[in-house]
């Protein structure tokens, strides 16, 4: 091994390297190394990298950018998996778990939205449909447990190439946990949602960090004290501390279109003992969690659920400016309400920002971004590929 | 006409007023008890109590019986009379004894009764036995049949005056702008001497705070001083011109000075305000104000045996907290402190603790009718409404909410504590020490004790002990193993909100108060919470007008809410419910055959709709025959609170509807920008750095290396120990050393993995022999075989946002064998045999761990 002085001495090189930076234009080449790094986040081999550039000249940028991404089989000098099995698992990561970091383990949530951005599936079913992604039976992985993480992380130690189709399978939740198909709603009720979201509480953590990962919105900004009370749970204090300007003036201005929102999770809960790590997605139709009920003397006088009905009383007010699509407005259940989120004008408009961020590594606020962007969301509100996103801001941001 | 409501109350009878009447007479013994000693009578009962029923019969016959004007001078062992059934120190055989001459089915029939009725002892005189015999059987049946008969509350509902919603109302406007420039500097000027907290003797309220910074503070204090709407009735200006209060010049022309800002802050609130409604617009009811409706407080609650009740509603100004138990001489609590500053009053009656200073006390000789009825009893009950001030309290110091002690924190009768999230009682008896220890504690995680208004019960009895509810709800037990109050002190005094040595502060509000000598039942606990707290009213919004637009000719046709002052600064509004006052009206013939609808209900206030706190505006229900009963019908169960603006004095309720049997709102509703906030910040970097796991797949596919082997990505393997060292964030300015010294060693680990693997490093090393000595080695030979490969591989060719080659030649060769510390030097000694290697590798990390793969 190196001695321990050797560190020292290569610190002098990296900020000599770092200062040596060229600033000089970029050309095809530069282009396409830059779209590689930002898609798969390792640099190309030489041959990838000839492979991208002739691309770039002839095709375009967006082409070299689907090419970098994808290992097409035979002949392909770019057979990188790292678009999956690094760039979007952490680009994903942070969405799985309240803390919102990068460093926890690969879970259903996570491969559930690598496997429909790799297929190429409407990205908004995320949020609605009865999907999941596994590991093939072939690998020799731990089972899929509804009551486990161990197949996934297995997955992410044994290296396995996220991007094969035959390596992670699509399925469904109906299929392999037993999950009623009306009670599936994309990654709401994965396990990895539930652990982090459904678990204790009262399931408003679910609400508002699907809005946060998937709107990009917290509930802090869009505030509406005007809309109706009525469906304002019991466990709200009127009057925190004895003082209900408090309640009028903060807490109301969340709770008045939160709570008939969160009303469609009234079924779910994450079932655990002693050890989160062992438990597991709990779903009890017609009969609402007691979660829902718990201090209930805290405004006897407040909104009882007796059901998983929710209304969408954003729709009108000043949170129209969300995008709401027409219909839709009320439902019961998560699976409605997921698509009630997931065909919103805020959904496509994250999404899309995220990418951006994601590739170009600043949000779009540089000369020319704010156009490119329009046209990244028009183009994803068409067929809501998000793998053609990922490659549309990489195309923008390879550089001039 | 009377409605009856689900409330319910214990039967008001004659018996109970003789029974107040007889409580009475304790309290005579009270003002006697310190000047002559105790007859055995009045002693506590240190006995033991064998089960409920005996605990019954002593309560409600063996103490009312036993002082020696009445049965003790006789039946008792040893006595003039046969049947001790008042045994002063056995009360288990007093019962037995009892059983001989009561007939338990029919207790007016009982030998006991009967010899009194005929004038036997009679303790109201010789002609009473009548008298003394109905109360005897009001006793007996009291410890026979336990379970009160309770009836439903009645309420008087009667019409209000009709008038129409008043439009043109002025309410506060919602910054203190206007009354900072109009009112607030002329009460500086005249009155900060006075109301200001930093005042000499500073007097509540302090609408003269004197600094700018507290401005929102005395526009508060200031509001329900104010009437916008008649400026002459304003209490600022009816103190100075009809009381004479403190002032500066001539009262009448100081009055008329206030007068004058008051008139200007109402025209600059009127000239801010939102526009009135229109209310040929919208459907609408007549107005009511608060004190129009039918009051329903007090409705319901069991107070049987209250020995001491608070109700807090004396307000502001008082320093006297009245007991309206009407039970002995009353135990007025003193309030101690300054108003405003330690303590504050609360709209919708309360009392806020705000300092340790804040406290309210009794004095001991009032406390002790607490312990002459408590010790009889042998039972109590301390019920309070509060809301905690926060849920950090009582850990260090004890956070005392109700004592009866002697003012330290190690003796009491009882105590009701905060700590944290927990309630603790502490109840002095035969099975405790002094200060009531062991306590019952609420369970850590349960966290019962919330910032919230709570109804909290905390119960003693021999049989079943203590006993602790929280919202009705049981939420710790205690046995006392039929422990009894022999050994409390009777010079203790009743104090609220810290002990008087001051050290056991709790901050926070109480709303009510009631000392009961009896344990309350599970069931008295859950009525009592059920029966809330403050002011309620039954207001009727009259819709007869409109419904005759409509084309239904109804009358004294309602809308009927319960509304409540919730706290401070809000109302709760509740239970909408249609009913007709009419005793005529008949629901399946007055009513349409389709029903009435009533859609989309709107509370008013002052002439507007406020935005905030609307509850009923997706009601919609047809009222019908069919669900139309006694008490009219309920339109919701919802509750909800909106903002009191001029006080419940002033403020004028009306209600809109979007839909009422077939008229409609004809507004048309706002419109809202539909569109995203731009982007905005400065433009920012388009290069950045790769974040850990690309760091890791980087080199991993540089080198070759497997990264998923033990020593790189295993349970200790380097990446697995660095991992969340390395950059999580992709920002060039977020990069600190510890990021670089992370990179080097990963660099590192992989370097050594490609050089020791032989297919590895033949593949990058082909023309390059590792055997050889590294001071054999030429320049040309580490250039050609290690460096070069290295960058080629690692760099990559012909990019120019790449580093120079060849200064990262030079720099890499410099590291090898510049003199005197290339490594291939070996410092001018002989080379250790794997020296090659080492200087190999420690190139390839060197270049590997740089911007060159660091940054993308």
């Amino acid at each position: 091994m190196i001695d321990r002085a050797t560190p020292r001495r290569l610190g002098a090189l990296t900020l000599a390297s770092l200062l040596a930076l060229s600033a000089a234009e970029a050309g095809p080449r530069e282009q396409a190394k830059r779209i590689h790094d930002r898609l798969v986040g390792t640099p190309p081999t030489a041959a990838c990298l000839d492979q991208l550039e002739q691309r770039l000249i002839d095709e375009g940028a967006e082409a070299a950018a689907l090419d970098a991404i994808d290992d097409s089989g035979a002949g392909d000098a770019c057979t990188d998996n790292g678009f999956y099995n690094v760039t979007l698992k952490n680009f994903v990561t942070p969405w799985t778990n309240e803390e919102q970091t990068m460093f926890a383990p690969l879970n259903d949530y996570t491969a559930t939205v690598i496997g429909t951005v790799r297929d190429g599936v409407d990205f908004r079913t995320i949020l609605y449909d009865d999907v999941l992604y596994v590991g093939a039976p072939g690998l020799g992985l731990p089972a899929h447990a509804n009551d486990s993480n161990a197949h996934y992380e297995a997955m992410e130690q044994r290296g396995v190439d996220l991007g094969d189709p035959a390596q992670l399978v699509r399925t469904t939740q109906s299929a392999v946990t037993g999950l009623p198909p009306e009670a599936t709603s994309g990654v709401i009720t994965s396990r990895a949602a539930a652990r982090a979201f459904f678990i204790d509480g009262t399931n408003r953590a679910m609400f508002r960090f699907t809005m946060l990962n998937h709107l990009c919105t917290d509930l802090e900004q869009i505030k509406d004290p005007t809309r109706p009370h009525d469906r304002i749970r019991q466990d709200v204090s009127r009057s925190p501390g004895g003082d209900s300007r408090i309640f009028m003036n903060a807490c109301v201005g969340c709770h008045a279109g939160l709570d008939p929102l969160v009303q469609a999770y009234a079924y779910y809960d994450f079932d655990y003992q002693d050890d989160p790590e062992r438990g597991r997605l709990a779903y009890t139709p017609g009969q609402v969690q007691p979660k829902f009920l718990i201090n209930a003397d805290n405004f006897k006088w407040g909104y009882v659920t007796r059901d998983d009905r929710w209304d969408n009383y954003w729709r009108q007010g000043p949170n129209s400016f969300l995008g709401w699509a027409p219909g839709g407005g009320s439902g019961t259940g998560a699976k409605s309400l997921g698509r009630e989120l997931a065909e919103s004008t805020a959904f496509a408009r994250c999404q899309v920002k995220k990418v951006f961020e994601n590739v170009c590594l600043r949000e779009p606020v540089n000369l020319g971004d704010e156009p490119a962007f329009d046209a990244l969301l028009a183009r994803f509100r068409s067929d809501y590929d998000l793998k053609g996103v990922f490659a549309g801001a990489a195309a923008h941001c390879k550089g001039e | 006409m009377k409605i009856r409501f689900d409330a319910t109350k214990p039967a008001r009878t004659a018996f109970a007023l003789i029974l107040l009447l007889g409580l009475g007479a304790c309290q005579e013994s009270v003002e006697v008890r310190q000047e002559a000693p105790r007859q055995e009578s009045d002693r506590p009962y240190r006995g033991t109590v064998r089960d409920d029923q005996v605990q019954r019969y002593m309560n409600e016959v063996w103490s009312k019986l036993r002082g020696n004007d009445r049965c003790g001078a006789c039946h008792v062992p040893g006595g003039s009379a046969p049947t001790p059934f008042v045994h002063p120190t056995d009360v288990n055989a007093a019962h037995d004894e009892a059983l001989k001459i009561v007939d338990t089915e029919t207790p007016e029939n009982s030998l006991m009764v009967t010899k009194v009725a005929g004038g036997h002892q009679c303790w109201l005189g010789a002609s009473e036995g009548e008298a003394c015999a109905a109360q005897l059987v009001v006793y007996l049946r009291n410890w026979l049949y336990p379970t009160d008969t309770l009836v439903r509350e009645e309420v008087d509902l009667k019409a209000p005056p009709m008038r129409q919603p008043d439009t043109s109302a002025i309410a506060f406007p919602a910054t203190s702008d206007a009354f900072r420039a109009t009112v607030w500097p002329e009460l500086v000027r005249y009155c900060a001497d006075c109301h200001a907290d930093n005042a000499a003797i500073p007097q509540a309220p302090f609408f003269a705070q004197p600094d700018v910074a507290d401005i929102d503070e005395a526009y508060e204090a200031a509001k329900p001083k104010i009437d916008l709407n008649n400026p002459a009735n304003s209490r600022i200006v009816v103190r100075l011109r009809d009381e004479f209060h403190n002032c500066w010049s001539d009262c009448a022309s100081d009055a008329a000075d206030l007068e004058r800002v008051v008139d200007a802050l109402a025209r600059s609130a009127a000239l801010e305000a939102a526009p009135s409604i229109d209310l040929d617009t919208v459907p609408n009811s007549m107005a009511v104000h608060i004190f129009d409706g039918v009051v329903a407080s007090g409705g319901g609650r069991y107070d049987k045996n209250v020995v001491a009740l608070y109700k807090f509603d004396d307000g502001e100004g008082d320093t006297l907290i009245d007991d309206s138990s009407g039970v002995g001489a009353a135990a007025d609590l003193r309030l101690y402190g300054t108003e405003g500053i330690d303590y504050r009053w609360l709209g919708g009656w309360g009392i806020e603790f705000l300092t340790p200073r804040g406290r309210a006390q009794a004095d001991p000789l009032a406390s002790a009718k607490l312990y002459d009825a408590i010790t009889a009893a042998g039972e109590y009950s301390v019920e309070a409404w509060l809301i905690p001030g926060n849920v950090t309290q009582g850990a260090d110091a004890p956070s005392a909410i109700v004592s009866y002690s002697d003012g330290t924190d190690n003796q009491r009768n009882f105590g009701l504590r905060q700590r944290l999230y927990n309630y603790d009682f502490l109840a002095r008896s035969s099975a405790s020490d002094g200060n009531g220890e062991p306590m019952l504690s609420s369970a850590d995680a349960d966290e019962v004790a919330a910032t919230t208004l709570q109804h909290v019960v905390a119960t003693f009895d021999p049989v079943e002990g203590k006993r602790l509810y929280v919202n009705g709800d049981l939420v710790a037990s205690q046995s006392a193993g039929g422990a009894n109050l022999g050994d409390w002190d009777d010079s203790f005094t009743l104090i609220l909100g810290n002990e008087a040595h001051g050290n056991s502060p709790w901050a926070g509000s109480i709303r009510f108060l009631a000392i009961h000598s009896r344990a309350l039942t599970p069931e008295q606990v859950n009525q009592n919470f059920d029966a809330g707290v403050g002011e309620r009213y039954y207001l009727l919004f009259n819709i007869d007008d409109e419904l005759a637009a409509s084309g239904l000719a109804l009358q004294e046709a309602y809308i009927l809410l319960e509304v409540t002052r919730f706290d401070t600064y809000s109302y709760l509004v509740n239970r909408p419910t249609f009913i007709s006052l009419d005793e005529a009206f008949d629901p399946a013939t007055d009513l349409p055959a389709g029903g009435l609808r009533i859609a989309g209900l709107r509370i008013g206030l002052n002439g507007k709709e406020p935005e905030i706190g609307q509850p009923y505006v997706n009601l919609d229900v047809q009222v019908s025959a069919g669900e139309y009963g006694p008490r009219g019908q309920r339109l919701s169960e919802i509750g909800a609170i909106i903002a009191l603006e001029n006080g419940p004095e002033r403020d004028q309720f009306f209600l809109t509807f979007e839909h009422l049997n077939g008229l409609e709102d004809s507004r048309v509703p706002g419109s809202w920008d539909q569109t995203f906030p731009p982007f905005s910040g400065t433009a920012a970097a388009d290069i950045g750095l790769r974040t850990f796991d690309e760091i890791n797949a980087t080199m991993a596919r540089l080198t070759g290396v497997n990264p998923t082997l033990d020593a790189i990505g295993g349970p200790d393997g380097t990446y697995t120990l660095v991992r969340q060292q390395l950059p999580a964030s992709v920002n060039l300015g977020g990069f600190v050393s510890a990021h670089q010294v992370g990179v080097a060693q990963l660099a590192i680990e992989y370097c050594h993995q490609m050089v020791e693997d032989d297919a590895l490093r033949t593949a990058l090393f082909p023309a390059f022999d590792f055997g050889a000595d590294a001071r054999a080695v030429s320049t040309a030979q580490w250039q050609a075989g290690v460096i070069d490969p290295l960058i080629d591989r690692f760099v990559g060719d012909n990019l120019t946002s790449q580093p120079d080659r060849a200064a990262l030649r030079d720099v890499l060769g410099n590291l090898i064998h510049s003199s005197p510390d290339g490594l291939a030097l070996c410092g001018g000694a002989s080379c250790e045999a794997d020296r090659t290697r080492t200087v190999v590798k420690a190139s390839c990390a060197a270049l590997l761990g740089s911007a060159v793969t660091l940054v993308q």
